[in-house]
């Protein structure tokens, strides 16, 4: 623990440092998570009796925030923190259920333009921590007196590359639309099958990849000296 | 130099995004169905009929073999008794983080928290609390985590709880359905870790019967053949063969067993080949002793709602909570060696004496004067069920319950309560979760 607060303190040390620009941006998410998936087919298969079907958990949005370093040899060093959630509703006559996700990832990144010249259009590519957590409950149910949500907690690294597309506004303020694809093997206690499908053992190991597709804008503007 | 260096990294920028796009599929909310053969399911307990159930949904050519002339299993209704019907087996819900949970929600089912007071028959007078703590709020002494691989009976007296705490001890492993000398404290709690379905436990204002076997067995009359006693499988074909004691013979692809583990152990159905070594001694290390349920009408309510701590009975409670009624009815449950000293008695007649004694004992003849009428249930006497329900054994390993579940040769695959890996065997849901996990298994199967 204390090397990866000492890896995360040097991060931001450095980008804080040598900072030019702050950035806040929101996007679409689209997840895909093939454990997350097959728990929520076996919580359906096991119900034939439920008129609506729980759909997948894969839409979410998004908000970040970036703080970007000074250009060096074509590349700017840049963290940002995202928050993401995800939540699906079934409601059923007498049953109403609700899965949540919430997301943060930290990661730490090299936006690159050299690629391309004098255009705007930038590559970035980076690496950070992810954390989940989900949460699943019936609501609106008067016979429930006790309070039973299941949460499950997932950690991880992620890796992501992005391009975006600066517009220039006026001097030094950016709108930059964006498209990212991000990778993350998680480990989830307890697993999706426990959490969603209520039952253990038949689908899911700890271990999970989740891909994520975030479409977006960033507004981006420099620090004041 | 620099533009070389940017290709490369453009190179494997799009190398994984493409491998990120790739890895996404388009997916249904189902499972994709890959099974289209036959199967038969055998036994007609809860996790018998939920499976045939989802078969039938599947539309898979399914039948479901029940030996005794109507499905339930230990889940069964009295009507008559009282003004209301009666669960004559299973009737708590544990929980409702479960599949039946969300059947009961669904179903805009009526049920109720049963978190009604204990009182203790604690040398000969009966209290509301013990000298000793055994129960803290809703747990026990038992529950915990690293503890000894002993008896209840041994871990009681470990703690310094005398001989007069017994017949308390006993009733807190008569929960278990098991004898406090027999069931083991350290792997009730290591199965009770991965307990998942919530603490409180719930009862129907109708009947636990109604909710499964009524709604779902009334789904599946047409595939339900019953009186078929099972007395034989044979698996060395493609096809398995189970032949029943009426002479009739049938195949199937697939063959999902759902009997109780007690007929596991048993020799009544010979399997050729025989089961591998693994899997019988693994049958064996699972516990399952006998069960008794007796009901008691009054007319008035003189005891306790939960009375612990009898000697010929360690358990009795009032079945009213949740219930509509005028009608007073107390439930002797009766387990292990207690079952087994009552079911050696001649007959009902001599079961209800044995108990009214101890009950005339612990409230002054109250018993006798207010006595209505009773119906005894002993499910140790039932050819096909032979026991209360399954629990950890002493010398059961964590891995007794994996090996005795695990598919035969992708033909025979086992479901029940004895069968959940999840701590929640000795239940109706848990029951339901093995005969949906076997079913998931089959249909995975091309």
């Amino acid at each position: 623990m204390r090397v990866v607060c000492c890896f995360f303190f040097i991060v931001f040390f450095n980008a804080f440092s040598f900072g030019q620009y702050w950035s806040m941006g929101s996007s679409y998410e689209f997840l895909y998570n093939n454990d997350w998936n097959k728990a929520t087919q076996l919580y359906n298969t096991a119900r034939p009796f439920l008129e609506n079907k729980q759909r997948l958990l894969e839409h979410g949005v998004n908000l970040n925030v970036a703080h970007y370093g000074k250009l060096k040899h074509s590349e700017r060093k840049f963290i940002s923190a995202n928050y993401s959630f995800y939540e699906v509703k079934t409601i059923n006559p007498y049953l109403t259920t609700r899965v949540a996700m919430h997301m943060l990832l930290l990661d730490y990144n090299l936006k690159s333009s050299d690629f391309w010249g004098d255009h705007p259009l930038y590559f970035s590519y980076g690496a950070g921590i992810r954390t989940n957590i989900t949460t699943r409950n019936i609501l609106d149910d008067p016979s429930t007196d006790e309070a039973y949500p299941i949460y499950s907690g997932g950690i991880g690294l992620e890796m992501n590359v992005a391009a975006s597309y600066d517009f220039k506004i006026t001097s030094g303020l950016f709108i930059s639309p964006f498209l990212k694809c991000s990778l993350s093997p998680l480990y989830f206690s307890p697993t999706a099958e426990k959490t969603i499908a209520l039952t253990q053992g038949m689908s899911t190991s700890k271990w999970s990849n989740m891909c994520v597709f975030q479409l977006g804008m960033q507004v981006s503007w420099p620090e004041k000296n | 130099m620099n533009s070389r260096r940017s290709f490369v990294k453009s190179i494997g920028i799009l190398g994984l995004g493409s491998f990120l796009l790739a890895s996404c599929q388009k997916l249904g909310l189902l499972r994709p169905r890959k099974f289209k053969g036959k199967v038969i399911v055998i036994g007609g307990g809860a996790a018998g009929v939920y499976a045939t159930y989802l078969f039938k949904q599947q539309g898979i050519d399914v039948i479901l073999l029940e030996a005794s002339d109507k499905i339930g299993g230990r889940l069964g209704k009295l009507l008559g008794f009282a003004d209301y019907p009666i669960d004559l087996g299973a009737q708590w819900m544990h929980g409702r983080t479960s599949i039946v949970g969300e059947i009961v929600a669904n179903g805009n089912v009526q049920v109720t928290i049963d978190n009604t007071e204990y009182s203790y028959w604690f040398q000969n007078q009966m209290v509301t609390s013990l000298p000793k703590d055994i129960l803290i709020k809703d747990t026990s002494i038992f529950e915990g985590e690293d503890l000894p691989d002993v008896s209840f009976a041994q871990y009681a007296t470990d703690q310094g709880f005398s001989a007069d705490y017994q017949p308390i001890v006993e009733s807190l492993a008569g929960d278990y359905g098991a004898d406090a000398s027999d069931l083991s404290v350290k792997m009730m709690n290591l199965e009770e870790l991965n307990w998942s379905s919530g603490d409180d436990d719930y009862k129907f204002k109708e009947t636990y019967f109604d909710t499964i076997i009524s709604n779902f067995g009334n789904q599946i009359t047409a595939l339900v053949k019953t009186q078929s006693i099972v007395n034989k499988i044979d698996y060395t074909q493609d096809q398995v063969t189970v032949t029943c004691a009426n002479g009739q013979v049938y195949a199937a692809d697939k063959v999902l067993i759902t009997v109780p583990i007690t007929v596991l152990q048993s020799p009544d159905i010979q399997f050729n080949p025989i089961l591998p070594s693994d899997k019988t001694t693994a049958f064996s290390k699972i516990g399952m002793g006998p069960g008794m349920k007796v009901f008691f009408k009054f007319s008035s309510k003189f005891f306790a709602d939960n009375i612990y701590g009898g000697s010929v009975c360690a358990a009795y409670f009032n079945d009213d909570i949740g219930k509509v009624t005028q009608d007073f009815i107390l439930i002797a449950f009766v387990m292990g060696h207690q079952a087994a000293a009552l079911s050696a008695l001649p007959n009902d007649a001599a079961v209800v004496s044995a108990l009214m004694a101890e009950l005339d004992l612990m409230y002054n003849g109250l018993a006798t004067s207010n006595f209505l009428d009773a119906f005894v249930q002993d499910y140790s006497k039932n050819p096909f069920i032979r026991g209360a329900y399954s629990y950890s054994k002493l010398g059961i390993e964590e891995t007794s319950r994996t090996t005795a579940a695990k598919s035969i040769d992708n033909k025979l695959f086992f479901a029940g309560e004895a069968m959940n890996l999840n701590g929640h065997h000795q239940t109706v849901h848990g029951a339901i979760e093995t005969g949906f996990r076997e079913f998931s298994n089959i249909m995975e199967l091309s």
